[in-house]
């Protein structure tokens, strides 16, 4: 295991409130511990992250173009990508009922970005995109079936 | 460990919500080699199915997560993910009950509970990441009843203490779970798929015999005859008609 792999390791467990993980590989084993009460500090010092949300604002106005986009539309629409469904399944737009959906209109999409669950069969799987744009309709309802190459995402990659 | 590669690597989270969770959240910062196992005895928060959980006391019973690479099946074959993970954990269920000489009978509900006699002492949750049509990687979550000896809400759920009134070392139940994992694993990866489908259609609980059934036109009689490629339950009437359901379509009575 490389230096910047384990150094990885402890960013990930500090940051994942669990207070002891153990890995063991061939070579090596690490204990990491996250001491009583750090948790805490992990907290305050993520804080930086929320002036960062404050600031990605614009997204919000963004979301008025779309609506100029879409009349656009009309008349071109082939300039939007469309996202189809890979398999036959039950189409979700976020990984539990109590959890935000992965993407919204207006949200920018980068290629491996998580977009979508299908699940069949008990099997859950996650729909990576495999473009860079804005999302600019979904076009399946949460919760409901979808066909093999059913539209289910309108992109603008521009 | 006597395996090539399931549960080489291993991460002990000392308690967790869902070692699927953590899992898929680690892979996001960490290359994991594939058949790494995260594991935890103190699984919290265990998920089932959408919105159902898995009930467990702390430090009784096992929860772990397989992480796999399977880009050589495509993602119209993956319900042989559920097969061969079914056939794993069912395998070793047997094999244990064998060792204490409990004639139970081993089987697996379709399409992906473990069952022992009329009673889940298992549970399945796979979540794979697909690209285009390719599985990327898949996160393989088991959970086993093993220490525990009461069960409040759950209808009819098992464990191992229950049936062979023995406390198990929980490592031990993992290490052989590995095994048996590797090699149906391997199995699949050498395209022996004949062997696959013969075994779990052997172990599928109630196959071949008359049950009753619920779909939404109401309760009906019917035989569990075969399972599709695409994981299909398929049925023969009374009226002597073939029908398949898939997984909202059909409930056991």
């Amino acid at each position: 295991m490389k230096l910047n792999e384990i150094q990885d390791l402890i960013k990930f467990v500090a940051k994942s409130g669990v207070s002891e993980v153990e890995l063991e590989t061939k070579d090596v084993k690490i204990v990491i511990k996250t001491p009583a009460g750090r948790k805490e500090q992990v907290f305050v010092q993520s804080s930086p992250v929320a002036p960062s949300v404050i600031q990605s604002a614009p997204v919000a106005l963004q979301v008025a173009n779309p609506v100029v986009e879409a009349k656009v539309a009309v008349s071109d629409d082939a300039k939007y990508i469309t996202v189809k469904s890979p398999m036959i399944g039950t189409f979700y737009r976020s990984s539990s009922p109590d959890k935000p959906s992965f993407v919204n209109v207006g949200d920018e999409v980068v290629n491996g970005k998580v977009i979508c669950i299908i699940e069949a069969m008990k099997l859950f799987n996650e729909i990576e995109s495999e473009v860079k744009g804005k999302i600019v309709k979904v076009l399946v309802d949460d919760a409901t079936p979808v066909e093999y190459d059913q539209p289910l995402f309108l992109v603008d990659p521009s | 460990m006597k395996t090539l590669f399931v549960g080489q690597n291993s991460i002990h989270v000392e308690s967790v919500g869902s070692t699927n969770s953590y899992a898929t959240e680690m892979m996001r910062q960490i290359e994991l080699s594939e058949g790494s196992v995260i594991y935890s005895f103190s699984q919290l928060n265990g998920r089932g199915q959408r919105g159902n959980f898995w009930e467990s006391e702390p430090n009784k019973n096992m929860a772990l997560s397989i992480v796999l690479y399977p880009r050589f099946l495509s993602v119209d074959k993956q319900f042989l993910l559920t097969k061969m993970t079914s056939l794993a954990v069912s395998d070793l269920m047997a094999e244990i009950l064998q060792d204490y000489n409990k004639s139970a009978n081993v089987s697996i509900k379709w399409p992906n509970d473990i069952y022992v006699n009329d009673k889940k002492i298992a549970g399945i949750l796979i979540e794979n990441t697909l690209k285009e049509t390719s599985i990327q990687s898949a996160v393989i979550g088991i959970g086993i009843n093993v220490n525990q000896k009461e069960f409040n809400s759950t209808k009819g759920a098992v464990s191992l203490i229950t049936l062979v009134e023995l406390e198990f070392d929980l490592q031990n139940v993992l290490e052989r779970l590995c095994e048996f994992f590797e090699a149906r694993y391997l199995q699949l990866k050498s395209n022996k798929l004949e062997r696959i489908d013969k075994a779990y259609l052997d172990r599928l609980y109630r196959i071949g015999t008359w049950a009753d059934y619920r779909d939404e036109q109401g309760v009906f009689q019917g035989r569990i005859t075969g399972v599709s490629t695409k994981g299909k339950l398929q049925l023969e009437l009374k009226s002597g008609e073939l029908k398949s359901f898939s997984l909202k379509e059909i409930g056991f009575i």
